[in-house]
């Protein structure tokens, strides 16, 4: 079971708009694990021991973990079904909100986060790295032109910017 | 789990032939995942520590310095989530730390990083760690490290074309454009482009 989880998890799309943590445009970064046993580092028995291996499942996101999760499942129904219907009290077949509410039922309490940008969302970050790429290019297409070429052609490169950019 | 120097921890996770591509690398990002034993008088510590820096934002601007992390996760568990039979009664357990991160280079690279910028605040995290061998020198505490560390096998990201400076560049980057958008549009020609050097000049480190 547990190698068949892992081979589910290896196949999965990644770095494309395939990705089923991408198809839902709010997740920044996410990952899956399987553990299967604890570091022991003294010797002691059983006090770091697990009955069970089990499944680890992290994401950086965008709004709330309720209405995330069900994003997550109704994109990639087959997929995160086929992934949870591993683990033990999975018995959600074609029942979506069941297995939101399952997920939601294991979480685990972050007691501290950090990130450099915590209110950028996954759009705006996105949009800032094409923005800047763009004038990058715009800025080196630029140099040295005369001054009215150089408002003229500021504000129509500007204008054709996508996204929040407005003039 | 990484198959500790010693051997004394191995890996059951064989990566099948055919694939090259580490599970966990995406783009420019690496992911790492720890958990670490804590003993007994480090955990009212730790959920003290972790409580006044989450609320009074203490030591964050030193991890800022570490421009490389895209983020950095600490929970403290005792208990998983029970869901019943075939789950089993969990033994007697001791706390563990779980800290999870991304971060843009080597393992080496932000241990080491991590190590020399912020060696209290190592200490503060894991020096109630079992067998933690201290912030410096760095091999006891890479070694420490694999041995807790977990292989994800999936790993993924939203934009992998860019490290985390380049995003903290972009959005700084955005700003000063808004601005510079707004404010220059009535300018005529000669003070447009005087108005645009002076951009150029002090969004350089964004570019």
């Amino acid at each position: 079971m547990v190698q068949s989880l892992k081979a589910k998890l290896r196949r999965l799309p990644r770095g494309t708009d395939e990705s089923p943590l991408r198809k839902t445009g709010r997740t920044h970064f996410g990952r899956w694990l399987v553990m299967e046993r604890l570091c022991d580092e003294d010797g002691k028995p059983s006090s770091d021991e697990l009955t069970v291996p089990y499944l680890l499942f992290t994401a950086n996101i965008d709004g709330d973990e309720a209405s995330y999760l069900s994003v997550l499942v109704e994109r990639s129904q087959d997929d995160m079904h086929e992934i949870w219907s591993h683990c033990i009290g999975y018995r959600y077949a074609g029942d979506d909100a069941g297995l939101v509410a399952y997920l939601l039922a294991n979480r685990i309490r972050t007691r501290l986060f950090f990130t450099p940008y915590p209110t950028a969302t996954v759009q705006k970050v996105a949009s800032a790295v094409n923005l800047r790429k763009a004038f990058i290019d715009f800025a080196v297409r630029s140099d040295g032109i005369a001054a009215a070429d150089l408002r003229q052609n500021f504000f129509d490169w500007y204008r054709r910017q996508p996204g929040e950019v407005t003039c | 789990m990484t198959e500790a120097p010693s051997g004394s921890v191995r890996s059951n996770d064989r990566r099948p032939a055919g694939e090259t591509a580490p599970s966990g690398v995406a783009g420019h990002d690496t992911a790492m995942t720890l958990w670490s034993p804590v003993r007994w008088w480090g955990v009212p510590l730790l959920r003290l520590g972790l409580f006044v820096i989450r609320h009074t934002g203490l030591t964050l601007p030193m991890l800022r310095k570490l421009s490389f992390i895209d983020y950095a996760r600490w929970a403290l568990v005792k208990e998983f989530p029970r869901v019943g039979e075939p789950q089993g009664k969990d033994p007697r357990r001791r706390h563990h730390m779980m800290f999870e991160s991304n971060f843009n280079g080597t393992w080496n690279q932000y241990i080491e990083a991590f190590a020399q910028v912020i060696p209290l605040n190592i200490k503060l995290f894991w020096g109630s760690s079992i067998n933690f061998p201290g912030p410096l020198p760095t091999v006891p505490l890479l070694a420490w490290v694999h041995r807790h560390h977990f292989d994800v096998q999936y790993f993924d990201t939203a934009v992998d074309t860019a490290t985390a400076t380049v995003v903290m560049s972009a959005l700084a980057l955005e700003e000063k454009l808004r601005a510079f958008a707004r404010d220059s549009e009535g300018l005529d020609a000669e003070a447009f482009q005087r108005a645009y050097h002076t951009l150029l000049r002090e969004a350089e480190k964004d570019l």
